[in-house]
């Protein structure tokens, strides 16, 4: 019973597979018209509909664009073959765009031939067999690609199995068996497999090398000594299907190499015997080192100074020391026979077998790569690498168009694509989007413009906050250090002064004074002034000390529900105190539950929600996932925040749900019936997951979604579910030398056509490159143009109220994020529900 | 769930499937289709990862962890904001209340587009199905692949005496 459990795949009832859901609908559609390019389908209009077959089909219960479509969608498109809807929008002026593709001619009559091979007796490492399959490459024509076991060539071997024979560099015999085992036409995935192993090859030829995942340029390193370290420029290819033709992206990318290996900071370690061990563990625990043997990458759990290289290990049998083992399978003679041994959990092995497999690694070998907590937070070093890893389009361009151009001159490379017939364009493909039009934003007597460059700082100085306390602040507390009252009066003074140019009244606070800055002393004037019952707490602190910090919040906000706001000496004595005074007034009239500014929302009845997850600092297995979710904002513009704990292993979340209905209790307290349209924003996620949320969350939300509002005797719900990613890898450029203007919408040419998507530009960046945000509409009855869901998202972009620009992110996501993080950082427990309508993490 | 990230976990409708921590979500995914009929356990209202039998499950909805997300909510103080909070209706020159456009589905596209699909989430057999479908479709109904050597041939060339491979046993049970 046991093996046929483990390895069966196949659902237990026998189903017939032509009834199962993904296989039906298909067979419908090839009886309809199947001659229509990809270019006559994008080019029908977004509006065209039918009414009431649009209608029917929503009756129907199902809604309508989720990932199996049901035979009656199919009935439809069988009709009306020239209208099936396009992703684009139309809102926008037109712009010229460069991204970092390139366009890959492949010819459709090509056929791919996949063979096996297998070794007698077996070889371990997979170099060795390719060294020695190369030997025969008579016999297997020039254009192959061998990986160690599969074999791939263009034109078939005369026979199914052939045996050949070689010899290894150690002169043994070995036969090897060359098996066939089929065909791999053009339109089948495994074909872009075979097409990247290619390019892969072929940019050997430039003798790039491999480290991890991408190739890297180590005749290109660019050392920065003092901190002994180099950056290896390297690149990130993959090629895909985009929506219309196979692309190639490349990225730039680099890699942090230590000029050292673990045995140097061995050396560097004190001598002194006592202390040694404990200083070397320290250095070297949780580091990620690089193996040049095999090319591996394995983080560093525990050092064992009982074991050196000379100890031995059960090989196959046979005991045989570390020395002898390096010797013999990589030709390496370690120099030093008494540095102790690294020990490093192997994760991936772990799924195979049933314990944690430990791998042993000797210091000599490990290269250590990455950097470390201690770097990151060393301001020099890391402006020092931005110089080089920050590059402007222009540069960046400018080193696209020379990788491109040595990968199609230097012989080895160009000797790979020719083989196969590959064909790279020369240039960065070229596309269209669009420039979102400019959005007005919403003040208290008026309507200002947000301007072309998405900033409206400026806009403080004429207008007056959205909406105020109509009382202005009063009664709250002040707590300052008896050494930092002069700071307090010039703090206050700006504040008022600030805040009344928008509107603001500040009145006087109640000022509780302490006698020193320990973190205690806060606390218990924060307990003291319980009595007044303070709407706010505003603590000066003399540094961001991160402990005082957390106390600070925790009391406000765990233990009692009070909005608290930090102020660090250093934004007192700063010279733009009155900008800063600006930025504090927003803050405090925030987080008393106003809106400092709002965007015109066209529609009614839409609740938009972000969602996000944080890890907890404190505790590895913990994490907070928080849900942010906005109320109708054409007439109540405030927002509803919960938190839930979660596991940090979990990439789906388990208590969306819970979260959502308590989203949707406070809309229909606060509206008097649930809203029309929601919109949801999944952030925290990566684009590998998609049909596990789908599968997870989607489905599940829906089904519950349904049931609430059929018990309250509502519509039912209009519901889209977007995956919110910060693109990695792909790159916008305008006029060869400049990032596209905040409000780029392109949602064509390097779209997937599998998916819902766009990406939008939201954000305008003084340094470097932007990185242009994907937004995947997993699922969506919502009954929107892709227009309209476009310039909602835009518009969401406009409202993180700690920045008067736009975000990145719609700024429900913004505030999931801050939420989650604060509470996994300073918090690390659940604040008070009374909280939940305010800004408190701000 | 508590346990180290290098742990291993069982799954909740087969004790025989087992693990890493990180991985448990995706196998239930798929295993919850596969036993919908044979085992019954009824997902915790407050945290999806809780799988309970039936008979357990009233109690455990009294003892849950997460009850808390909803419990502290009912119990403890509402979030109250003040009137001034309200505002006039934001005027906006468009009104896309009664727009009503159907959503677009990409696979509408793709079933009859020139382009590589991807068989996401499909197990072989459906796998190679479809990938023979799409075959057919952009190549020509008339594609056919070069019949296969046949698989059985190979094992039995390596086949060894026959007591050392547990695969051979099974197999000979059939």
């Amino acid at each position: 019973m046991e093996d046929q459990d483990r390895g069966r795949r196949r659902p237990y009832a026998d189903e017939d597979p032509s009834s199962s859901p993904e296989q039906q609908p298909r067979s419908k559609i090839f009886k309809g018209p199947s001659g229509g390019t990809a270019s006559d389908a994008c080019a029908s209009s977004s509006g065209s509909d039918q009414p009431s077959a649009a209608r029917q089909e929503r009756r129907e219960g199902e809604s309508g664009a989720d990932r199996r479509p049901r035979g009656d969608r199919f009935d439809f498109v069988n009709t009306r073959p020239a209208d099936i809807l396009s992703k684009k929008g139309t809102d926008g002026q037109q712009i010229s765009l460069q991204s970092n593709f390139f366009r890959l001619k492949t010819k459709p009559e090509w056929r791919i031939v996949h063979y096996h091979v297998q070794f007698e007796p077996s070889i371990e490492n997979p170099r060795v067999r390719m060294g020695i399959l190369s030997d025969h490459s008579k016999v297997l024509g020039s254009g192959y690609l061998f990986d160690g076991m599969q074999l791939f060539t263009i034109r078939k071997l005369e026979k199914d199995v052939s045996v050949l024979r070689g010899k290894s560099k150690l002169n043994i015999d070995y036969t090897i068996t060359v098996k066939f085992v089929g065909f791999i036409s053009t339109v089948e995935p495994r074909f872009l497999q075979v097409l990247n192993l290619i390019l892969r090859r072929s940019m050997k030829g430039l003798k790039l090398e491999l480290v991890g995942r991408n190739l890297f340029d180590p005749h290109a390193k660019i050392p920065i000594r003092e901190f002994q370290m180099e950056l290896w420029p390297g690149y990130n290819t993959s090629i895909r299907q985009h929506e219309q033709e196979i692309l190639l992206c490349t990225e730039i990318t680099h890699k942090v190499m230590r000029t050292e290996t673990v045995y140097d900071i061995l050396r560097r370690c004190s001598q002194n015997p006592s202390r040694h061990q404990d200083e070397f563990r320290m250095n070297v625990l949780d580091l990620v080192v690089l193996t040049d043997y095999n090319n591996k990458t394995y983080r560093i759990n525990d050092v064992d100074f009982g074991q050196t290289p000379r100890s031995t290990f059960d090989c196959k049998g046979k005991s045989v020391s570390f020395v002898e083992y390096y010797l013999a399978k990589y030709n390496i003679r370690i120099r030093d026979q008494n540095q102790p041994l690294l020990i490093s959990k192997n994760r991936d092995k772990a799924q195979k077998t049933n314990a944690s497999d430990v791998v042993v690694l000797i210091p000599e070998l490990c290269r250590v790569t990455g950097l470390t907590d201690n770097m990151r937070s060393n301001f020099q070093l890391m402006r020092a690498m931005s110089e080089h890893t920050r590059m402007n389009p222009d540069r960046r361009i400018d080193r696209l168009r020379r990788f491109n151009h040595r990968l199609q001159t230097t012989t080895e490379s160009v000797k790979v694509l020719k083989d196969w017939n590959m064909d790279l364009e020369q240039n960065l493909t070229e596309l269209k989007g669009r420039v979102l039009s400019v959005q007005k934003i919403v003040f208290q007597a008026g309507k200002s413009s947000a301007g072309d460059n998405a900033d409206w700082t400026r806009s403080f100085r004429d207008n007056h906050l959205f909406t105020t306390p109509r009382e202005g602040l009063d009664r709250w507390v002040i707590i300052v250090p008896d050494r930092m009252s002069y700071d307090s009066r010039t703090l206050l003074e700006n504040l008022m002064r600030a805040a009344n140019g928008m509107g603001f009244q500040i009145r006087r606070p109640e000022e509780m004074k302490i006698y020193d800055d320990r973190t205690p002393s806060y606390i218990r004037a924060m307990d003291d002034c319980a009595r007044m019952d303070p709407k706010l707490i505003l603590c000066l602190v003399p540094n961001n000390n991160a402990e005082r910090y957390s106390a600070i919040k925790k009391r406000g906000y765990v233990d009692r529900a009070v909005p608290t706001q930090v102020v660090t000496a250093k934004s007192v004595k700063n010279r733009g105190l009155m900008s800063i005074a600006t930025k504090i007034a927003i803050q405090l009239n925030c987080k008393l539950g106003y809106t400092p500014w709002m965007i015109e929302v066209p529609t009614k009845g839409l609740m938009t929600i972000g969602f996000d997850i944080a890890k907890s600092t404190r505790d590895r297995k913990k994490a907070y996932g928080a849900l942010v979710a906005s109320m109708d904002l054409t007439r109540n513009s405030t927002y509803f925040s919960t938190v839930a704990e979660c596991s940090a292993y979990d990439v789906l979340s388990n208590t969306l749900w819970p979260m959502m209905a308590k989203a949707l209790k406070q809309y229909q307290l606060e509206h008097q019936s649930l809203p029309i349209r929601i919109l949801f924003y999944r952030d925290g996620v990566s684009s590998g997951s998609l049909k596990q949320l789908f599968e997870y969350e989607v489905k599940d939300i829906v089904k519950n979604l349904d049931e609430q509002y059929k018990n309250a005797n509502a519509d039912p719900p209009s519901f889209a579910y977007v995956v919110v990613t910060r693109s990695m890898n792909v790159r916008f450029f305008h006029n060869g030398r400049q990032n596209p203007p905040p409000g780029t919408v392109v949602d064509d040419v390097v779209t997937l056509p599998e998916r819902y998507d766009f990406y939008l530009v939201s954000q305008k960046v003084n340094q470097g490159s932007v990185s242009p945000t994907s937004y995947n509409v997993l699922y969506s009855n919502i009954r929107f143009s892709p227009d309209q869901i476009q310039r909602i998202t835009y518009k969401m972009c406009h409202l993180y109220y700690n920045w008067s620009g736009t975000t990145r992110v719609p700024a429900v996501c913004q505030y999931a994020k801050k939420l989650a993080t604060l509470v996994g950082t300073n918090l690390h427990a659940i604040p008070q529900n009374a909280l939940e309508k305010k800004f408190y993490y701000l | 769930m508590d346990c180290d990230e290098s742990d291993m976990v069982y799954c909740p409708y087969n004790k025989a499937h087992k693990m890493l921590r990180k991985k448990l979500q995706q196998h239930i995914i798929k295993c919850r289709e596969l036993y919908k009929d044979t085992v019954n356990l009824m997902v915790c209202p407050f945290n999806k990862a809780h799988l309970i039998p039936e008979p357990e499950y009233y109690p455990h909805l009294k003892i849950c962890d997460d009850r808390k997300i909803i419990v502290q909510y009912q119990t403890s103080a509402a979030a109250v904001l003040s009137e001034d909070t309200k505002h006039a209706k934001i005027e906006c020159d468009e009104n896309w209340d009664d727009d009503d456009t159907p959503d677009y589905n990409p696979m509408a596209y793709c079933a009859t587009a020139n382009i590589v699909r991807e068989p996401t989430g499909m197990f072989p057999a459906q796998r190679k199905a479809f990938i023979k479908e799409e075959n057919k479709r952009q190549l020509g109904a008339d594609y056919e692949e070069e019949p296969r050597p046949a698989k059985g041939k190979n094992r039995e060339e390596n086949r060894h005496a026959p007591y050392n491979s547990n695969k051979q046993r099974s197999g000979r049970r059939y």
